[in-house]
């Protein structure tokens, strides 16, 4: 009864759950609009192409979509999102298997947690530089291959994680009511690893993004890093940023989705503690 | 000196996700100078919300609190709260669990050491004064509870079922430390529990809570004290009362 | 010990894959370990351009880390206890958040090293722009987590702000505090290496981006060890201080 628990234990869910039931709100609002007053008046500090203003930057966005600039967006865009999915699906084929051996046995940790936590130290650039100078400037594999280098180390991790979040007591359960592997499968591993598979999907996507743009400043010839290569050498920094918008945009909305997904997937969670965010360079 | 406690026409209501929630209305409650008193309800009849509307942590939609004859802001008023839980920082000493309600209560730095030495002292734990709460059995982490409430020098305790998580034994030691204390200093007690045997035992008096948060029953504990635990007149006591409150419980 | 041996075996097997690699691949691909190693000591010797050494550059790198995990931690710690304890700054913060961290690294750290001259300034400000936000929503997650008893355990004592801020928020979150140390610690060394490559003279970022120019991955590679051993070592050491701090936890 709601009486004697005044000192109320909400169920602890996705922090940004409470913030999203209260929008619109003024202070939220308030912080938005202060936010974009704060860029005007930055932007007043620097030439349009280096720094446009909120119209400026709007204008840049449109050119850089409608194609009217010096790049493909279709091209580049879809050069650059095609590398993204391919680095993403191997990464998690890599991620799930390795993450899986990892959790199966304490021994498995050791040996194979090691050269994942090296692997995460190691910048993205030098796999990058490592990448050129191995295979050369051929179109897809350099970026793919350091998206996949760094990204699935990330996913194993979390995944390895969230293997921790499976009750034993309830596989105890299931096998003294002799269910068959399916059935456990489905009904008591599932369930606890899917919050988990969509806060991996989300982390892997984000990372893999970020991961494409850097891999592709050194290492392709076409793409979305290619062409903020280009501006960056001419100093046109309002149109690297343009250019950034539209990855924003996808990257916010995929996540959002997967959010939602993930967010539906916990509900069942006493203390849903939705994947907290982590990141990448 | 203690004073009369007195809460009038009390009301709190929360709103939840399923609409208003009425704990308790047009609740009346006094707890005269230096007695004893107890609120006994089932579990989540809001009897603890009663200490909490009191002592100013949960609002009141309605009433006054009244302190020796004088209308104050709930909780503006003398006390120490001892909570079911221990509630201790796991992260500090027990010495300085204690001052950290001593900053509270606006003692001077002066005078902390020689308090938490004294109150430690008095529940039985002089030498834990530098020990983590996790060192600690859950008898003994109650107990800095208490010495905590009572290093403040309150004029009047608030008890929240501060002994129902305990086993037999321990609480035992502990609802006997706590009359010894109670018999020494004087306080004014404030104690809510669902154990009627417990509620016999300590108090003078004994408010009966039904399930919706209004008082149905109250009984004057006539024992003479100090009182023993397996005194068979309290048993006596106990069954009499238990015939009355259960039957209003159904 | 069990565990040392297995890291050291796994250690032991990459390198003879590594081996068996170079044999396979020739020098030019994939010099062996013992070229690798002989040239990371010429290196750290200092006979690379400009007649700096390996560690110049290192200590160049760390210096700029250094000042950006500060930065960062005081940022991030800051906002994200009082997104935790302050309705008001939570609604203003997390609004901006999630879009903070989306930001492309490449991104910011380009734009920063053109508008502010390719300064050292540059990479500090990029890269605490990139990862306060991460570090912050971890701090802000230990931050709502705090025990609400506690609180109120808080409260029922009158124990003002900056004490309940101090005794019980900043211990509680001291898990997430150091943890975001840790992230920050791995996360921005890479970032700081990645703006360095672009148009820096000094730092291993520059070093990296100088070698690959020449298209010697016997270099590349040596810098790439040193990085990793520091690294490594780096992590290693703050468990080892991260756990002393959390010792209270049991």
């Amino acid at each position: 009864m709601a009486g004697e628990t005044e000192t109320a234990r909400t169920g602890r869910s996705d922090p940004f759950e409470r913030v999203r039931r209260r929008l619109p709100d003024p202070l939220s609002v308030g912080s938005v609009l202060a936010v974009l007053a704060a860029w005007q008046l930055l932007s007043l500090s620097f030439p349009p192409y280096r720094f446009p203003g909120l119209v400026g930057l709007a204008e840049n966005v449109g050119t850089v979509l409608a194609g009217t600039g010096e790049f493909d967006p279709v091209l580049n865009y879809g050069v650059t999102l095609g590398r993204v999915l391919v680095g993403f699906v191997v990464s998690f084929a890599l991620a799930a298997v390795w993450g899986f051996s990892m959790g199966l046995r304490p021994a498995a940790e050791d040996y194979l947690g090691a050269p994942l936590f090296t692997l995460l130290t190691v910048p993205s650039v030098v796999w990058a530089f490592l990448g050129v100078l191995w295979f050369g400037l051929t179109e897809h594999l350099v970026p793919v291959f350091v998206v996949v280098l760094v990204v699935f180390p990330y996913m194993a991790v979390n995944l390895w994680e969230g293997l921790g979040a499976v009750d034993d007591r309830l596989v105890e359960m299931a096998r003294a009511f002799d269910a068959s592997p399916v059935e456990t499968w489905r009904h008591v591993y599932l369930p606890q690893l899917l919050p988990t598979l969509f806060a991996t999907t989300r982390l892997g996507l984000a990372v893999a993004w970020k991961l494409s743009l850097i891999a592709e400043v050194f290492g392709a010839a076409t793409g979305v890093g290619v062409v903020v290569k280009y501006h960056f050498e001419n100093f046109d920094t309002g149109l690297v940023i343009a250019w950034a918008v539209p990855v924003m945009a996808l990257m916010f909305g995929v996540e959002w989705l997967l959010g939602r997904a993930e967010r539906r997937a916990s509900r069942w969670r006493p203390e849903g503690s939705v994947g907290t965010e982590v990141a990448p360079e | 000196m203690t004073a009369l406690l007195e809460g009038e026409d009390l009301t709190v209501r929360f709103e939840t996700d399923d609409g208003p929630l009425t704990v308790f209305e047009g609740l009346d409650v006094q707890v005269e100078p230096g007695e004893f008193l107890t609120v006994m309800g089932p579990s989540g009849c809001g009897k603890t919300t009663v200490l909490n509307a009191l002592a100013g942590l949960v609002p009141l939609e309605r009433g006054t609190v009244r302190y020796d004859g004088e209308a104050i802001e709930p909780g503006e008023f003398s006390y120490g709260y001892v909570f079911q839980e221990p509630r201790l920082l796991d992260w500090r000493t027990v010495a300085e669990n204690l001052a950290f309600a001593l900053r509270g209560a606006g003692v001077p730095e002066a005078e902390r050491g020689s308090r938490i030495e004294t109150w430690l002292d008095r529940v039985g734990l002089a030498d834990e004064a530098d020990s983590y709460p996790r060192e600690l059995s859950g008898g003994m982490r109650q107990r800095v509870g208490v010495a905590r409430a009572l290093a403040v020098d309150p004029e009047v305790l608030l008890m929240d079922e501060p002994f129902s998580s305990l086993d037999d034994v321990t609480g035992r030691g502990l609802r006997r430390d706590l009359l010894e204390l109670w018999g020494e200093t004087g306080k004014e007690i404030l104690f809510v529990t669902h154990d009627l045997r417990e509620a016999v035992t300590l108090s003078d008096r004994v408010l009966f809570m039904d399930a919706e948060g209004a008082f149905f029953d109250e009984a004057e504990i006539p024992h003479d004290r100090p009182r023993d635990f397996d005194d068979p007149a309290l048993g006596e006591t106990e069954r009499r009362l238990a015939e009355r409150f259960f039957a209003e419980l159904g | 010990m069990r565990r040392w041996l297995r890291v050291l075996v796994t250690l032991l097997a990459f390198l003879l894959a590594w081996q068996a690699g170079a044999l396979v691949l020739g020098p030019e691909l994939l010099p062996s370990p013992a070229r690798v190693a002989a040239r990371l000591a010429e290196v750290l010797a200092g006979t690379g351009p400009r007649d700096r050494g390996a560690l110049y550059h290192l200590g160049r790198s760390f210096a700029r880390v250094a000042v950006v995990t500060v930065l960062g931690l005081a940022l991030s710690t800051a906002l994200g206890l009082a997104m935790g304890v302050d309705d008001r700054a939570e609604r203003v913060v997390a609004v901006w958040l999630p879009l903070w961290m989306t930001v492309p690294t490449l991104v910011v750290v380009l734009v920063s090293m053109v508008l502010l001259d390719f300064s050292e300034w540059a990479v500090v400000a990029g890269v605490t722009f990139v990862a306060t936000p991460f570090a912050t929503a971890n701090v802000w997650e230990g931050a709502r987590a705090v025990d609400p008893a506690l609180l109120e355990m808080a409260r029922a004592f009158d124990v003002g702000r900056w004490d309940v801020l101090r005794e019980v928020y900043l211990p509680a979150t001291l898990p997430q505090v150091l943890g975001s140390v840790r992230y920050l610690l791995g996360m921005v060394w890479k970032v700081v290496v990645l703006a360095e490559t672009f148009g820096l003279d000094e730092g291993l970022g520059a070093m990296f981006r100088f070698w690959f120019n020449q298209g010697d991955v016997t270099a590349i590679l040596a810098y790439l060890s040193l990085f990793v051993v520091v690294m490594v070592a780096l992590q290693y050491g703050f468990g080892a201080v991260s756990d002393r701090l959390l010792a209270w936890q049991g």
